[in-house]
């Protein structure tokens, strides 16, 4: 996305002090140099902080103190935006910001709160044109959440320690909850995963959902239709008492059949009748048959429930029985013990002859073997028992099912009979009769045929195959492969260009891991911390993060903003003095061999190099100690400020109190 | 012996009671190898073999001591103040039972009695756990009582327990 970074802004807390500018060029590498303690390592948190970061980043005491808002402006589709943000003073950060834009955005003497960090949160979302869409919708959580803007600066900044960090290719990808969710978002980020396929994700899901639900409904009403064919045969009977159909076997048929036939018979007239004589008969031979039915699972119902209710009781009475002698059991052991404990011993005289110790042991332990032998009698009875009763209930269940059924058609049928007894079988009551199958047939209507939910069953899943395979994860898979081989590809061209030490060596980008996996040619894959030397790290960080921005940059829409930002890439040269007095601590350290100055130089000549090959369409900003006399000469390098010498910082003298 | 009196005399044994007078002497007699007076030991089975006051018993926390334990009836929780003085009443009548009990602890080498100052003391000390649970919670529950009658006098125990020897 074309979103590169204009100036960079600070705002004194002492109102007489203009606000402070830094320039920065588009398209270009912009490199700001100076000495140790300038302010150099702010940069990448104060145009964090100003792109709505959780918590505020910039180093406290000096620039914080100094500071009352700190503001990026940000070039976007050639438009301008102000984005402002507080100073959050003892919090940890402030939700206080300022937003403005325009073709030119001019910069307010001191910005006055007008949006907050969560609506420039959205505004960043929406600039970038990110889904709304979360990535996996069935799981809701913050990993699996949308990719927002802030994820993607990932790409945006390489602190001093992450750019030669073994074990961290992206900024901010140390922490689980950013690396999870930034692995979750890749191919997205890589546009392997489209916005169309995540909302036919989200349309599966939803989907499969309904399904569920309609194939639950689908049971149901085949467990209710059973039910209504009791009464709808109780209708379709009288209809043939009165001769309005001719039936030879009601009780095959399906509930639908049946529902046609009620439809056929609300459409006849009462004239349509012809009461025959075997019709009545049959008729009232069938009652005759149902209460007969009746009685004899009436009879049978209640001898079971007789069964049912000794069983029950005598089940209670042998635990309670069980109960009392494993209480007696368990309190006469202890004469078992002292049994054991008395074996030897001779009666003994001072006890006298009547209750004599061993005697009442011996008692007691007779009683326990007796008592023993009846318990496990009468452990045994339940497992037969127990078979017998469960059957005994499954029987009265079934039973009684049965009786219902038969009892609700003797209702019915008695019901329409009773209703006019004396005008039975005149052309009023078969009209009226046909009135009440009429409406009845509404009834049935509404409750739904299965072959209409069967119908919809099938267009769900006609729907979900096809968005399946248009949303075909393997080709996602296919996708993500691509473009990763693609960034690869950026990265080995540049990489030749760097000083490491296995420049030819072809490199793979591992997105499940966020590192890079060099192949040597010894055939064994090395991971990125398996690699020695933090000249190589920096070689792997700085050509696969180019070659990042070139992927992107080529891609027709991309969501991530098209800058970088590098802070000291030449921190592995520098020469460390470690034994060095505090006094005597260099704060400007130089380059002393002439290798390292060429292996520096370098690295902006890649960096030339990467937005050549773009057609300069991205922006580079690099934070450095290293001073013109290395990078001056290179194409496309742009110096912003040195900040060497008196009162040539990041924060003026004056405006530290 | 009708059946119901067989049951009683099982449920109540003296062999069983033996164990639980036992367990009383060894409470007793794990603060500071103290011995146990003779007359005390007629007070275990009244309050062992009550189911609710053994329950109480056993929800009791072994620091806590017999007051506590003896207020607990007064509470509005428990209110079964009662409880505390039928000690003496079932004492009397479980006089028998518990000389028995005694006997067969005493024929059994569970305790041994210091004749001259009518002392009891336990033969052997080592916990039996093999019994089953409720048996072993009965234990503990008299093993607790002994460890609290130990730190009191036989005046304080009768004038707690309500109880006269």
């Amino acid at each position: 996305m074309d979103f590169q970074i204009k100036k960079l802004i600070l705002w004194s807390k002492e109102p007489q002090f203009k606000p402070k500018e830094i320039e920065f060029k588009t398209n270009s590498v912009n490199i700001i140099t100076g000495a140790s303690r300038t302010g150099k390592s702010a940069i990448i948190p104060i145009i964090d902080y100003c792109l709505a970061s959780d918590s505020c980043y910039i180093p406290v005491k000096t620039i914080r103190n100094a500071c009352s808002w700190f503001g990026i402006v940000i070039e976007v589709n050639q438009k301008q935006v102000l984005l402002a943000r507080q100073e959050p003073g003892l919090q940890k950060s402030t939700d206080n910001m300022y937003i403005a834009s325009g073709i030119e955005v001019e910069i307010p003497d001191i910005p006055i709160k007008n949006t907050n960090r969560d609506s420039v949160k959205k505004f960043l979302d929406e600039l970038s044109s990110l889904t709304f869409l979360d990535i996996d919708d069935e799981h809701s959580s913050n990993y699996l959440g949308r990719p927002s803007f802030r994820d993607l600066m990932a790409f945006c900044f390489q602190p001093q320690n992450i750019v030669a960090n073994a074990n961290t290719l992206f900024y901010k990808a140390d922490t689980t909850e950013h690396r999870t969710k930034l692995i979750n978002i890749f191919p997205y980020i890589l546009g392997a995963v489209t916005p169309d396929i995540l909302a036919k994700r989200q349309e599966i899901n939803n989907l499969t959902r309904v399904l569920k639900r309609k194939e639950k409904e689908l049971l149901k009403l085949k467990e209710v239709s059973e039910k209504w064919k009791t009464e709808v045969n109780g209708w379709l009977a009288i209809a043939q008492e009165f001769g309005l159909i001719k039936l030879d076997a009601l009780n095959d048929l399906s509930f639908e059949e049946q529902i046609e036939m009620l439809t056929l018979i609300s459409e006849k007239r009462a004239s349509d009748s012809s009461i025959l004589n075997n019709n009545i008969e049959a008729s009232s031979q069938e009652i005759v048959a149902l209460r007969k039915e009746e009685s004899e699972l009436s009879l049978k119902l209640s001898s079971l429930k007789n069964r049912y209710t000794e069983m029950r009781q005598l089940m209670n009475s042998l635990d309670g029985y069980r109960e009392s002698l494993t209480i007696q059991v368990e309190r006469l052991n202890i004469s078992k013990w002292l049994k054991s404990l008395t074996e030897d011993n001779e009666t003994c005289p001072i006890f006298g002859t009547k209750n004599h110790p061993k005697e009442q042991i011996d008692k007691f332990y007779t009683n326990l073997i007796k008592l023993e032998d009846e318990t496990g009698f009468t452990n045994k009875i339940p497992a037969a028992f127990e078979r017998e009763f469960e059957n005994v209930k499954s029987e009265i269940s079934i039973l009684s099912e049965q009786i219902t059924a038969v009892q609700k058609r003797i209702k019915l049928q008695s019901q329409i009979r009773n209703s006019a007894e004396h005008e039975k079988y005149t052309v009023e009551n078969i009209s009226r009769f046909i009135g009440q199958v009429q409406y009845a047939n509404e009834t049935f209507k509404s409750l739904g045929t299965d072959s209409e939910l069967i119908h919809e069953i099938e267009t769900i899943n006609n729907t979900l195959s096809n968005l399946r395979a248009q949303v075909n994860e393997s080709a996602v898979i296919q996708r993500v492969n691509s473009a990763i081989n693609k960034i690869g590809g950026y990265a080995i061209r540049l990489l030749p260009l760097l000083d490491s030490e296995r420049p030819n060596d072809p490199i793979r980008i591992d997105y499940q891991n966020l590192t890079v996996v060099v192949s040597g040619q010894d055939g064994r894959d090395d991971y990125l911390w398996e690699i020695g030397s933090g000249s190589n790290w920096l070689a792997y960080h700085i050509s696969v993060t180019l070659a990042f921005q070139l992927f992107f940059n080529q891609q027709s829409h991309s969501p991530v903003p098209g800058f970088i930002v590098y802070d000291q890439p030449s921190q592995v040269y520098f020469p460390k003095k470690i034994a060095a007095r505090e006094n005597e601590q260099e704060l400007d350290p130089k380059l002393e061999n002439d290798e390292d100055r060429i292996a520096v130089k370098k690295i902006f000549e890649t960096m030339s190099e990467a937005l050549k090959i773009s057609q300069s369409k991205f922006q580079i900003i690099v934070l450095e100690h290293a001073d013109s006399s290395i990078w001056g000469d290179i194409h496309n390098v742009n110096e912003v400020c040195e900040w060497r010498g008196d009162n040539n910082k990041l924060i003026p003298e004056e405006w530290i109190k | 012996m009708s059946n119901l009196n067989k049951e009683i005399q099982n449920v109540q044994n003296p062999a069983f009671g033996a164990f639980i007078i036992w367990s009383f002497v060894r409470g007793y007699y794990s603060n500071n190898k103290s011995l146990v007076p003779f007359p005390l030991l007629f007070i275990v089975l009244p309050v062992i073999f009550r189911e609710d006051i053994s329950e109480l018993l056993s929800s009791t926390n072994k620091p806590s001591g017999l007051r506590t334990f003896a207020n607990k009836f007064l509470s509005t929780k428990v209110l079964k103040n009662d409880l505390v003085s039928n000690i003496h009443i079932s004492a009397s009548n479980m006089k028998e039972l518990s000389l028995r009990s005694i006997q067969i602890a005493l024929y059994s080498s569970l305790i041994a009695l210091d004749y001259e100052e009518a002392l009891a003391f336990p033969f052997t000390t080592t916990e039996r756990k093999q019994e089953p649970k409720s048996i072993v919670k009965l234990g503990k529950a008299s093993e607790k009582l002994g460890f609290w009658c130990s730190q009191l006098t036989l005046h304080e125990i009768s004038q707690i327990l309500k109880v006269r020897f």
